[in-house]
């Protein structure tokens, strides 16, 4: 997440040319699906306490 | 002495005198239900309608129960109509009840209402007792019925919107006598856990079924909780004290679920926006790029060669049409200008001289005849517009 948000910055920034630009935008892209595979795998962790 | 009669003799004359009563004839008693036995085989109940000193035997049968609108309870007052008579087999008199209505509010109703204005009173529904709630709880706990929908409804919700959070689940008997014993104990466990929110659910049911979540126990262990409760107990319009208890009301438990959890997905929120604007920057530097390769390709063809060549080709034509009008224009000046030196010329011609008159006179060496190139009786030439004659000088006189 936190290298996503840089590559989002450093595109905003507008400083980079059009290889560079390709380049981090295909980083960007598969961080941001890896990062939302890991949320939709990710498994809820359920604790059943004793019954009275 | 009157005679001797058998027992079933005065029964029989009893319920012959009753019979014949009109006012015993669907009478309306007032009284409250007791010893209430219902038949579930048969569909009769029996029971005993009293007051403050006496009490009355009843029966109703199962033609008529089925219409009953409510559930008779022991200690309801009721309103039950019917015929008073001996059931002659055992002398006792009872009203054999057709219909059957409550007086007011059933006892139940009642004594809630006591209960949540003593509870009101006490300050436990108050909006100032009311919690927030965690806005990223990373702890839940559940207190509801292990088994069942509502669970797994909750536990859906949560690991859709929020798989990072941490679930407890407090299990408790969630109707019936052990109920409100057993959800307080469970609440008591989850709020020790140290959980951010608690959430209490039970699906839908009827005012029996949901009757724990409206006993004093229940209700003062969600407001003794230290940890903020949302309460989701039956349907959307089924409330519970414990759900004014609470410091925040659910209709449902999935919405329950979803109240907890409410910062909907940040982090796939968060994602969406870097995507967004990353592709909008790429997308944006490409169509910049796309305009100026456009515009260089423009200047380009401006300069290219086919473009020079046809630029020089008409300048050429533009040349040669130039040409052309300044030739025609000295041609014709020039022919102008032959054309008066030919008329000029013509004016000149000697054969014209001749055709005024004149005539042109040669000696026989054929020169042109002069003081001294012609004598007296030589042959001269004469020539005139059409004719030459041939003559001999006869005098010669100078001019």
């Amino acid at each position: 997440m936190q290298r996503l948000s840089e590559i989002t910055k450093i595109l905003e920034n507008n400083e980079t040319t059009l290889d560079e630009a390709i380049e981090l935008y295909k980083e960007g892209v598969e961080l941001s699906a890896f990062c939302k595979s890991k949320l939709d795998s990710a498994k809820l962790k359920v604790t059943m306490l004793e019954e009275n | 002495m009157a005679s001797i009669l058998s027992v079933s003799q005065i029964n029989r004359y009893v319920s012959f005198k009753l019979k014949e009563d009109i006012k015993l004839r669907s009478v309306a008693v007032s009284g409250e239900i007791s010893n209430l036995s219902a038949h579930y085989k048969s569909g009769h109940i029996y029971f005993t309608l009293k007051d403050d000193t006496s009490a009355l035997k009843a029966v109703m049968f199962s033609s008529n129960t089925r219409a009953l609108r409510f559930v008779p309870e022991n200690g309801m007052k009721v309103v039950a109509l019917g015929n008073i008579e001996i059931y002659e087999r055992d002398g006792v008199c009872q009203l054999v009840c057709t219909s059957m209505s409550p007086i007011g509010e059933g006892k139940k109703a009642v004594e809630l209402e006591a209960l949540r204005q003593k509870l009101s009173a006490m300050g436990v529904f108050s909006e100032s007792a009311k919690r927030p709630l965690p806005p990223s709880p990373d702890k839940i706990a559940v207190v509801t019925s292990p088994t069942g929908a509502v669970l797994q409804d909750i536990l859906n919700v949560i690991q859709r919107r929020y798989p990072i959070a941490q679930v407890y689940v407090s299990p408790a008997t969630v109707q019936g006598e052990q109920a409100p014993d057993s959800i307080s104990k469970a609440i008591g466990k989850a709020d020790k856990l140290g959980c951010d929110v608690i959430l209490i659910a039970r699906g839908g049911g009827s005012a029996e079924d949901l009757m724990a979540f409206n006993t004093e126990k229940v209700v003062m262990a969600v407001y003794n909780c230290n940890t903020p409760v949302i309460s989701a107990v039956g349907h959307e319009t089924d409330t519970t004290l414990c759900d004014y208890a609470a410091d925040m009301r659910a209709p449902t438990p999935s919405a329950a679920a979803e109240l907890a959890v409410p910062v909907s997905d940040h982090l796939r929120a968060l994602l969406n926006g870097y995507e967004f604007r990353i592709k909008s920057i790429l997308d944006k530097k490409i169509l910049s790029g796309e305009t100026k390769l456009a515009d260089f390709k423009a200047r380009l063809d401006a300069r290219s060669p086919s473009r020079r060549a046809e630029e020089m080709s008409s300048q050429l034509s533009a040349l040669s049409e130039k040409l052309k009008a300044l030739f025609d224009k000295k041609h014709s000046a020039l022919y102008a200008s032959l054309s008066s030196e030919y008329s000029r010329l013509e004016a000149l011609n000697p054969l014209s001289v001749l055709s005024r008159g004149f005539a042109v006179v040669r000696n026989s060496d054929g020169k042109i005849v002069t003081k001294q190139s012609v004598s007296v009786g030589e042959t001269i030439n004469v020539r005139t517009n059409d004719l030459e004659l041939s003559a001999a000088v006869g005098n010669i006189k100078e001019l």
